[in-house]
């Protein structure tokens, strides 16, 4: 419901375009977070099952960034000063679900997952932000194929440079919780038929097709079979 | 593009690095681990970072074809100024790092994006412990001080923010000297 708080503990995310990063950094920045319109839009997981499957994406902001709702977000302070919040620095982290029309830049769509972290955007609070995410998954773009119309020019490029940086990513052994996500995208890669099962098209055809051909020779020997009797 | 306006008027040197021990881990850049850091000799870092500054002054170059609407919310592309301006910054850092001969430096790792507004964002990691925020805005350029993780606001002398940088730098090192002395002037 619009207003409710999202609690600590609950999963928000936001969508950024690849060419908006640098290909070789694995830490996320915390200038992705900061708008100065003080309200941060996020989708909040909870209602929003398949981010893979969001506008944004269509649009080419294939990589998504997943935060972790926290208090260290919620009430930032400065550690020298354990005891004393900085009023000024919370944020309000509330449900704002988006009806039809309401949208700006998308007035055909409703977003029930809408969300907003509300408040200043001071560095360490985008930085707490920054601390609390993590590349959630880099979709890949073809897997829309909408989202080829709206592809950035230099991102076919881009897509390749990162798959293999993810790759190296993943032969360092890192126990980042993206790098995790990011076996996942990998399998995904490797198995480009079916992106959510991972099952090859063109393998599946191929049976199809070798079992009626079985069923035909088997056919045919019964035929000559009977005929020799 | 005015490539040594951020050049800091003199040079410092800092005599004792930071031990290289594995729990106190110096400041890396982003695309190198520890022992990729390690293993290189100090000829081999210098040239390390200044190929790193290039990459990212080339990744700078690219965001002039982002285009507005970047991430989720509202988004604007990052302004021609905000680009010149962080690259003068990195060069800035690139000229005071490798222009001095051999130094033990512990080079800074950066962590750099667009910023929603049509910006650059700079999360310059001088130590572990010593960070600092560096937004450009146009001509504008703010930026915050993590020093033991306590926040500091500085206003940026917009001729200098390299300079103001790397004064932090000198002052964290100095405090490194065990024996209090005054790091030594580097004669240009």
């Amino acid at each position: 419901m619009k207003g409710d708080i999202i609690p600590n503990g609950e999963y928000l995310y936001r969508y950024v375009n690849p060419a908006a990063l640098p290909e070789d950094q694995i830490e996320i920045p915390y200038g992705i977070f900061q708008d100065q319109s003080k309200s941060l839009s996020c989708d909040w997981a909870a209602y929003q099952v398949e981010p893979e499957n969001s506008i944004h994406i269509r649009e080419g902001k294939n990589v998504i960034v997943r935060i972790q709702v926290c208090e260290e977000i919620r009430n930032p302070c400065n550690p020298k000063q354990p005891k004393q919040l900085q009023p000024a620095w919370h944020q309000k982290i509330e449900h704002d679900p988006i009806e039809i029309g309401e949208d700006i830049f998308h007035p055909e769509i409703a977003n029930s997952s809408h969300s907003l972290i509300a408040g200043l955007k001071k560095a360490p609070i985008a930085k707490a932000i920054a601390e609390n995410s993590i590349i959630y998954r880099r979709v890949r773009v073809d897997e829309h194929t909408d989202a080829n119309s709206l592809r950035h020019p230099e991102e076919e490029s881009e897509t390749g440079n990162r798959f293999s940086a993810l790759e190296n990513e993943s032969k360092q052994n890192q126990s980042f919780e993206s790098a995790t996500m990011h076996d996942g995208l990998k399998d995904q890669y490797q198995n480009p038929g079916n992106p959510r099962t991972g099952l090859h098209a063109s393998s599946a055809d191929g049976f199809l097709l070798g079992l009626i051909l079985a069923f035909i020779v088997v056919f045919l020997l019964i035929i000559v079979i009977c005929f020799a009797i | 593009m005015s490539q040594n306006r951020n050049i800091v008027s003199s040079h410092y040197e800092w005599m004792a690095p930071c031990q290289l021990e594995q729990g106190s881990w110096p400041s890396i850049f982003s695309f190198q681990n520890a022992d990729a850091y390690i293993s290189q000799d100090a000829t081999n870092r210098i040239k390390s970072f200044s190929d790193f500054v290039t990459s990212r002054t080339q990744y700078l170059s690219r965001l002039r074809n982002l285009g507005d609407n970047w991430i989720s919310g509202h988004s604007k592309r990052p302004t021609v100024n905000s680009i010149n301006r962080s690259k003068d910054i990195l060069n800035g850092l690139k000229y005071w790092y490798s222009s001095v001969g051999y130094k033990n430096f512990v080079y800074p790792k950066v962590i750099m994006s667009p910023t929603p507004t049509g910006g650059i964002g700079m999360e310059i990691e001088l130590f572990p412990e010593l960070r600092a925020f560096v937004t450009v805005l146009e001509d504008k350029i703010e930026y915050d001080v993590e020093k033991n993780g306590y926040y500091v606001e500085y206003e940026a002398d917009n001729d200098n923010v390299t300079g103001q940088l790397l004064a932090l730098y000198n002052s964290k090192a100095n405090m490194g000297q065990p024996t209090g002395q005054r790091i030594p002037e580097i004669v240009k």
